[in-house]
Formats: structure tokens, C-alpha cells, sequence
């Protein structure tokens, strides 16, 4: 395992070992796939495998050692032989200016070491004279160096530049990798970690900014509302939606987003009750809401249920489609009833 | 580490590493400045990873160790202090300075993650005189281009053989060359291009005083040590990175076939071309050489300014001729040339202008095709 600290992501990985067997690194990858599923940290981990001190000439590459002073230098991105260029959290591209850096810093020669790598992650905010910069760097490269454009939206990058790199994929990670990772890092407990790896669609990065923003309590008090009896409880339910898509319209998605969020967390309840009526329970999700999915099932057909989820993705196809969501919010969970 | 030493001599440390230290740089432990304080000595270490800088000061050190801290506050603390003597204790990556009147706790980065400083080593090296290196830095760089599409050109070309040193800078319009005789042991020809940041520096380093200095060449760097002499005390140790890439071969566009020749006093030919290129402008700088029979006229005309005529007496008696050209290139020269005369060289329209001055330094300009 020469990328042990690089979660998933195998087929990319053997990708790598094979090239890096032969030896025939070329000059210019392009790391595609979606937000946060360890590009970035894959060819930063790539790069501290070349780098490493530990690595002996003429024998097979080995993983980074992580403690030799080059290994812990690239953790720390102080490497002299790896520039890293991303996009300041102010800004909203990547500047011509960065390009001409990466230009002047790639013609001179390594001072340690035989490689210089570069790294450009969020590169398709590179605007457009910065790829055309670019352009003529990837097309003679020094013979040390390697630059690895990371990107969520290969479609942004320019296609001459495209073309002159090695398109590498990388795919949503495995619910595995997610459980363990949320559980892990994230001190989440199993069911939550499980919900969590349901809703983060595949990305770390996703999850880790879901519940940054509260959303695991947010589920919790979702649950709650749904569970309590009484015809009052439907109207704080649709306003807890409501509430905390307000509390959170300035992040990343605004409202709608947040809303679509929480349909997806009643949704994958609903789901589960689903289950439960055709008593396929070790599938269920929320192991920790056995209760209230006993309670609902009891009180529901499955009908009722399939009916509700038809609702939640007309309401989530709505959304999509720039509804009012408060609207939405409201007309959703007046038809969430069943008896 | 501990230590104490003259605040004056810190400082002048401190003003000629400060250039190279970078203000800002995507790795920000290079915005530091790295002090090694060693038996008697302490080093202070500057790089931008482009170039890097080693200066030594002697110091009453009564703990070795080493710090890595924020030039800009230390530098701002010698500045202000006007002490003759300065404290530095250092207490895992903290320093606490101590001047009369103040004290200050600085808080510094982990030296493992400052990059390796490269070693001089003396046995491998070969020595240049310095003021002839001085000179050949001074009348190549001015030419080099400071665009890097083409990067081979934004260097010096140094080639090194057992005999001879030569330098080229070229930015594809214009091409200076100097040789220089020097003997030097070296293994074989040796031929690099160094970026011009770290000869600036040179330049500006080496002092009158300095009779030699040392040279060791590697593949991926430019070592050089300014050795101890006069008012130095201790050497100075400095390295630039290379630039990867091919130089044009300029012993090809060097033309041998020029049968026009003029000698030309330089400072009379300086202040003619600048009076001719008064009426030039950055969108049309093109100025017109005219020779005939013992007189050399400069003609510049552009619309919407003027048109400016300057004669001057040169000895020529062949064949009228005029060329067109860009007055900056030869303006920039004149700046770098000492000698009261050198030689003016052309064949035709399209070949490049010739100067040379006796047989070690030639400077070559691509004439315009426009004219005036």
C-alpha cells in the first residue's frame, strides 16, 4: 500500500503504484472528481512519496516514511520542492499573477532533491489568461517537474489544458470509508455516522461541512418534532425546517440547499419505516430512532409512506427549481399525515 | 541558545540579507530569518529558495542553538534599539531579546521546517578575481529579458572552461557577450544559466577590496563564498538556484563579417544618442543611424511629438550607410561601459550592429525594419 494515508480511493492508487513501478511519471495529471473525496490529499500524499528522504535510489518507491524532515515539511506544506497554489478564502479565482509565479519558480532547478511539484487545487478558478499561461509550461515542463491540477469541475478547465494533462478520476467514497471516517474523526455515534455517510453523498469533505453546520443535532430535533403526537407538532416540524434554513442561509448552498437537506434526512426516516413494514429491518438506517419507527409504522400503511415520499422528492424537485421554499416547507409536511 | 553581539554589526547582516527574504511567499517560514549561533560565531541565513544568503558575525555565544524568527519584527527591534551591545536568549522556538532599556518575547517557527541551507565546500572550489567578475556581471545583465516565455533568456549564460570565463545575456533582440582570461581547475567546460537575482546580489556584495572569491558549480546550484579580506571579517556565503533550459548558441549570431568599422568616443556617442532618442516615445522608439564621410548623424522623428537631429565627428570613410534601431538598447549599454572608446561594426540593413570593445566584449543589436 503505497497511499496508506489516502482513505479509498483504490483504483486511483493503483493507478499510481503501477506508473510509479515503471517509472513513467509524466509531467501533468488533472485530479477530477467530486468535493471532497481526497484529491487534494492524494496528491499532496503523492508528492510526499516522491519526496521522501527515505526513498532509496535505483529500488522500487516505498510509502512516505512520515517522519523524515521532507515528509513532515510536505504535511506541513513548507516543502521547498512542493508549491501549492489554491484559492484564498476571499478570492473567487485563481490569478494570473499565481500562474506567472508557478512560471518563474518551475524553471529553476530543485535545490533538494530531484523533483519540484506543484500543486494547483481548486483549478478551475484559474481564470482565463492563467490557463493560457499555463499552457506553455505544460507543454515544455522542465524534466524534474510535475504539476497536478486538482479540480470538483473538470468542465471549467480550459480544453487546451485539459488535453496536455493525464486525466485522473476519482469517484465517491465507499459508505464504508464514510462510516468509519464519521464515527473516527468525527466522534459521531454508529447510527449518526451511518445517516451522515448516507447524506454526504460520497464526500468527507460534505459530510464534515454538514455537521460543522449542526446537523446531526438538527436531525435529532427534525425526529423529535415528527414523534410528537398531535396535530400541533406538524407545524413546528415545518418550522424547524424553516428555522434552521434561516440560521444557515449565508453558508455555502443558501436556503433552498438547506431545506433539500433536511428532506433528505425525513426522507431516509420515511424510508426506513418503509423497511420496517416489509420486515426488512437489518437495512435500516437510523438504528438509534427504533422507537419512533416502530411508533410511525404502527400508525401508517405502507401506502401512507410511499405517499410521503413522493411528496418530500416533489417538494426537493421544486426547490431545484427556485420555488418559494418556505411554500414548499409547509404545503410538504401538511401532507405528512397518515390516519 | 545564547548569545551577545554588536548591535551595528547585526544590522548590517540584517540589510544585506533582508532584500532576499521574501515579504510574502505560499511557504511562510521563509518570511524568517535563521540563526545559528555556533563557538564564537553566530549565522544568519536568508532564502528565498531562489537564492539564499549566509552571513557570519562574531559574537560571545554561551549556548549554541538555533532559532528561526520574523525578519521584519527583529529587524524593526535593531532599528529602533540604539545600543551598542544585544541579547538573544532562545527558549524552544521562542527568543527573548534584551536591549538596555527594553525586552521583547518574539515568537519563532520550528527550525525543521526551514529548508536545508546548502554547504560551501572549499576543496571543490576554483577562484575568479573579483572585480573582473564584478565587470562581466555589470555588462551582461542589463540584457537579459525579463519575460518568461522564454525562460532561458531571463538568465546569464556562464560558461566556465580552463582558461577562460565567459558570460552571455541576451533577451532576443539584443545579445552581450564578455570573456574574461582566468585559469582556473576545472574538471571540464562547464556551462549554466543563472538567474539574475543572484548575480545582482553578487554585484552589489563584492567590494573594491575583495581581490578573490570562490566558485563551486553544481548541477542545480551557483555556490559562491566572498572570502574574508579587509574590512570583512568572515566570509560570506551565497547560492543561486539555476534555470533549467537551452541558451541559444550565440557564437552563431555573433556575425564576422561586418566590413563597416568606426571608432566612436564614448561620451560624446552617449549624449548624442540621448538627445536623439529625447523625441521617441515607448509606442515608437526607432532611432536612424546615418555614417558618412566623417560624420555620424542621429535621426529620430515620431508623429505627434517632433523630430530631432544630432550630428557628431567620427572618422569613416567608407561607404554611406544607415540603419535603424532602438536607441534604448544602445543607451543601456553606454550606461555600463567604462573604456573612453569602442567600435561600431555593421554589414548591411538587416544585420545586426556590432560593438566591440577590443576583444573581449561584444554587444550585439537586431536593427528595426521600419523607418523613419
Amino acid at each position: 500500500m503505497l497511499f496508506k494515508n489516502v482513505l479509498g480511493q483504490e483504483p486511483a492508487a493503483r493507478i499510481f503504484e503501477n506508473i510509479l513501478k515503471h517509472g513513467r511519471l509524466a509531467h501533468a495529471y488533472l485530479f477530477a472528481g467530486p468535493m471532497g473525496v481526497g484529491k487534494f490529499r492524494f496528491a499532496r500524499e503523492l508528492a510526499k512519496i516522491l519526496l521522501c528522504a527515505e526513498q532509496k535510489a535505483g529500488s522500487d518507491l516505498r510509502p512516505a516514511c512520515d517522519r523524515c524532515p521532507s515528509c513532515r515539511q510536505a504535511d506541513r506544506e513548507q516543502h521547498p520542492n512542493l508549491r501549492i497554489t489554491r484559492l484564498a478564502p476571499d478570492e473567487k479565482s485563481i490569478k494570473i499573477n499565481d500562474i506567472r509565479r508557478i512560471e518563474r519558480e518551475i524553471i529553476m532547478k530543485p535545490i533538494q532533491g530531484k523533483r519540484k511539484i506543484f500543486i494547483i487545487n481548486d483549478a478551475e478558478s484559474i481564470v482565463e489568461e492563467g490557463f493560457n499561461a499555463l499552457l506553455k509550461t505544460l507543454e515544455e515542463p522542465p524534466g524534474y517537474s510535475l504539476l497536478i491540477l486538482v479540480t470538483n469541475r473538470p468542465d471549467a478547465i480550459l480544453p487546451t489544458v485539459f488535453s496536455r494533462c493525464q486525466l485522473i478520476r476519482f469517484s465517491p467514497l465507499g459508505d464504508r470509508v464514510l462510516r468509519s471516517f464519521f464515527h473516527k474523526e468525527l466522534k459521531l455515534n454508529q447510527p449518526e455516522a451511518e445517516v451522515l455517510a448516507h447524506l454526504a453523498q460520497g464526500s468527507i469533505g460534505w459530510g464534515c461541512y454538514l455537521q460543522e453546520h449542526d446537523f446531526i443535532r438538527q436531525r435529532a430535533c427534525l425526529l423529535e418534532r415528527l414523534g410528537d403526537p398531535g396535530g400541533a407538532s406538524r407545524s413546528g416540524l415545518a418550522e424547524e425546517i424553516i428555522a434552521y434554513a434561516q440560521r444557515h442561509k449565508k453558508s455555502l448552498e443558501g436556503n433552498r440547499q438547506r431545506v433539500i437537506q433536511q428532506f433528505k434526512v425525513l426522507a431516509l426516516f420515511f424510508y426506513d419505516v418503509l423497511l420496517g413494514h416489509y420486515g426488512l429491518d437489518q437495512y435500516v438506517v437510523n438504528q438509534d430512532q427504533k422507537k419512533l419507527l416502530r411508533k410511525i409504522q404502527t400508525a401508517s400503511s405502507p401506502g401512507d409512506i410511499t405517499r410521503i415520499l413522493e411528496v418530500l422528492m416533489a417538494g426537493e424537485k421544486a426547490l431545484k427549481l427556485n420555488a418559494n421554499y418556505k411554500l414548499v416547507v409547509e404545503n410538504a409536511v401538511c401532507q405528512m399525515n397518515f390516519n | 541558545m545564547k548569545i551577545t553581539c554588536e548591535r551595528a554589526q547585526l544590522q548590517e547582516a540584517f540589510q544585506i540579507i533582508n532584500p532576499i527574504i521574501p515579504t510574502r511567499s505560499t511557504i511562510p517560514i521563509l518570511q524568517n530569518i535563521k540563526i545559528i549561533a555556533e563557538k564564537q560565531t553566530i549565522f544568519l541565513i536568508g532564502t528565498d529558495l531562489e537564492i539564499g544568503l549566509r552571513y557570519e558575525i562574531p559574537a560571545e555565544v554561551k549556548e549554541t542553538g538555533t532559532i528561526i524568527l520574523p525578519t521584519q519584527r527583529l529587524g524593526a527591534i535593531l532599528r529602533e534599539s540604539t545600543d551598542e551591545k544585544i541579547n538573544i536568549e532562545s527558549d524552544g522556538h521562542i527568543a527573548r531579546i534584551k536591549t538596555k532599556i527594553g525586552y521583547f518575547k518574539i515568537l519563532g517557527a520550528d527550525p525543521v521546517d526551514y529548508p536545508d541551507f546548502p554547504e560551501f565546500d572549499t576543496k571543490k572550489a576554483f577562484e575568479i578575481e573579483a572585480s573582473g567578475l564584478k565587470e562581466m556581471i555589470r555588462k551582461t545583465i542589463f540584457a537579459t529579458s525579463g519575460e518568461i516565455t522564454r525562460y532561458a533568456l531571463t538568465g546569464v549564460l556562464l560558461e566556465i572552461t580552463k582558461k577562460e570565463l565567459r558570460m552571455v545575456g541576451s533577451d532576443g533582440k539584443r545579445l552581450a557577450f564578455i570573456k574574461k582570461k582566468s585559469e582556473q581547475n576545472v574538471p571540464q567546460n562547464i556551462k549554466v544559466i543563472a538567474p539574475p537575482k543572484g548575480l545582482i546580489l553578487l554585484e552589489r556584495i563584492i567590494q573594491d577590496k575583495d581581490k578573490k572569491i570562490l566558485i563551486t558549480l553544481e548541477e542545480t546550484q551557483l555556490k559562491i563564498q566572498v572570502p574574508a579580506g579587509g574590512s570583512r571579517k568572515h566570509p560570506i556565503f551565497l547560492f543561486s538556484g539555476l534555470i533549467e533550459g537551452n541558451f541559444p548558441d550565440y557564437a552563431n549570431v555573433i556575425p564576422s563579417d561586418s566590413d563597416k568599422k568606426v571608432e566612436i568616443p564614448t561620451a560624446e556617442f552617449a549624449a548624442a544618442i540621448r538627445q536623439a532618442a529625447l523625441v521617441t516615445t515607448d509606442k515608437f522608439k526607432a532611432t536612424k543611424m546615418i555614417l558618412e564621410k566623417n560624420t555620424l548623424t542621429f535621426f529620430s522623428r515620431t508623429q505627434d511629438v517632433g523630430e530631432a537631429q544630432v550630428k557628431m565627428k567620427v572618422s569613416y570613410d567608407q561607404k554611406p550607410f544607415e540603419i535603424v534601431f532602438n536607441p534604448d538598447f544602445l543607451i543601456d549599454v553606454l550606461r555600463v561601459i567604462d573604456e573612453p572608446k569602442f567600435t561600431l561594426e555593421f554589414k548591411d540593413k538587416t544585420s545586426p550592429i556590432v560593438l566591440k570593445i577590443g576583444r573581449n566584449y561584444v554587444y550585439l543589436i537586431m536593427p528595426l525594419t521600419v523607418d523613419v
